[in-house]
């Protein structure tokens, strides 16, 4: 089944994030997928149907942009592919 | 005449300690009487793990738990099967024979915010792994994760769906007070976490 994670530059933010988001929404901390190269190792799972609420939630939270990003991840016979959802590449 | 024996106010496993010299001793028929719920559970997982038949009365908060053994004289119930447990040794699912031993809420040693998201994280990817343990033990802190980690109870779910056997130490529990907010696994005792221990062919140990 498909879900979203939010993969973070530094432990810090993800367990910044996850003290935040928990109060809100249901995300469940779980290891970032080999998949996604960039990042961390703390990756944040939640359900697709709450991925815009995911988003307006980061936005709220004020978390500089450049240190996570959203993905959709589907899974297709044993393996994940990603793709990402935001949030936008920050204007230079 | 059946003996009765007065565990009131008796820390556990003194209730499972008096229960068990009974059993040694040959005994096809007694009462225990203790004073809290897990006691009796305790007294409950003993009686299957021994071939007896356990009935419980509780009254005013005292709980009776009469003990009598399977195919003894005294039984009325000889055709009662014996209970099948995997903490016997038999397989309750595809789970292979080991343990994992959580004797912690945290995962190493360090940092304890760190180590609660890398709990969370090792029984995320224990969820979702093909090679699972058959018995997963939490004691000390260790049974706080089963009570209040929601993340961590979710997990636990899908490992026990799975066939994975979970035991949380009473007096644990008890010591924490908090064995009324337990939500999942079995609440159990040194006899049979010891048992486990012993038996699995290997036991990582958080």
């Amino acid at each position: 089944m498909d879900f979203g994670v939010i993969t973070f530059v530094s432990t810090h933010a993800a367990i910044r994030t996850q003290n935040y988001l928990e109060r809100h929404l249901k995300v469940s901390m779980m290891p970032t997928l080999r998949e996604i190269s960039q990042g961390c190792g703390i990756s944040l799972r939640f359900a697709l149907d709450m991925a815009e609420n995911v988003q307006q939630r980061m936005v709220k939270f004020d978390l500089d942009p450049q240190l996570y990003s959203i993905y959709r991840i589907h899974v297709e016979n044993g393996k994940y592919i990603t793709e990402r959802l935001g949030p936008e590449e920050p204007r230079p | 005449m059946q003996k009765t024996i007065d565990a009131c106010g008796k820390a556990c496993p003194i209730p499972v300690i008096l229960a068990k010299k009974e059993i040694d001793a040959g005994v096809p028929l007694f009462s225990i009487q203790v004073d809290n719920e897990i006691a009796v559970q305790n007294l409950r997982r003993m009686a299957e793990n021994q071939h007896y038949q356990e009935t419980v009365t509780e009254v005013g908060g005292v709980y009776t738990v009469s003990m009598r053994k399977f195919g003894s004289a005294e039984s009325q119930q000889d055709i009662a099967p014996v209970p099948v447990r995997s903490v016997r040794g038999v397989s309750a699912g595809p789970a292979g024979n080991w343990a994992i031993f959580a004797a912690k809420d945290t995962l190493g040693t360090g940092d304890e915010t760190l180590g609660s998201s890398l709990i969370r994280m090792f029984f995320y990817t224990l969820a979702q792994s093909e090679d699972l343990p058959r018995w997963i033990v939490f004691m000390n802190s260790g049974v706080k994760l089963a009570v209040s980690d929601e993340q961590v109870v979710a997990h636990l779910k899908v490992l026990q769906d799975k066939g994975c056997e979970i035991l949380v130490c009473g007096t644990c529990l008890n010591f924490y007070e908090v064995q009324d907010g337990l939500q999942i696994g079995t609440i159990s005792n040194m006899y049979d976490i010891a048992t486990c221990l012993q038996k699995a062919d290997k036991v990582l140990t958080l």
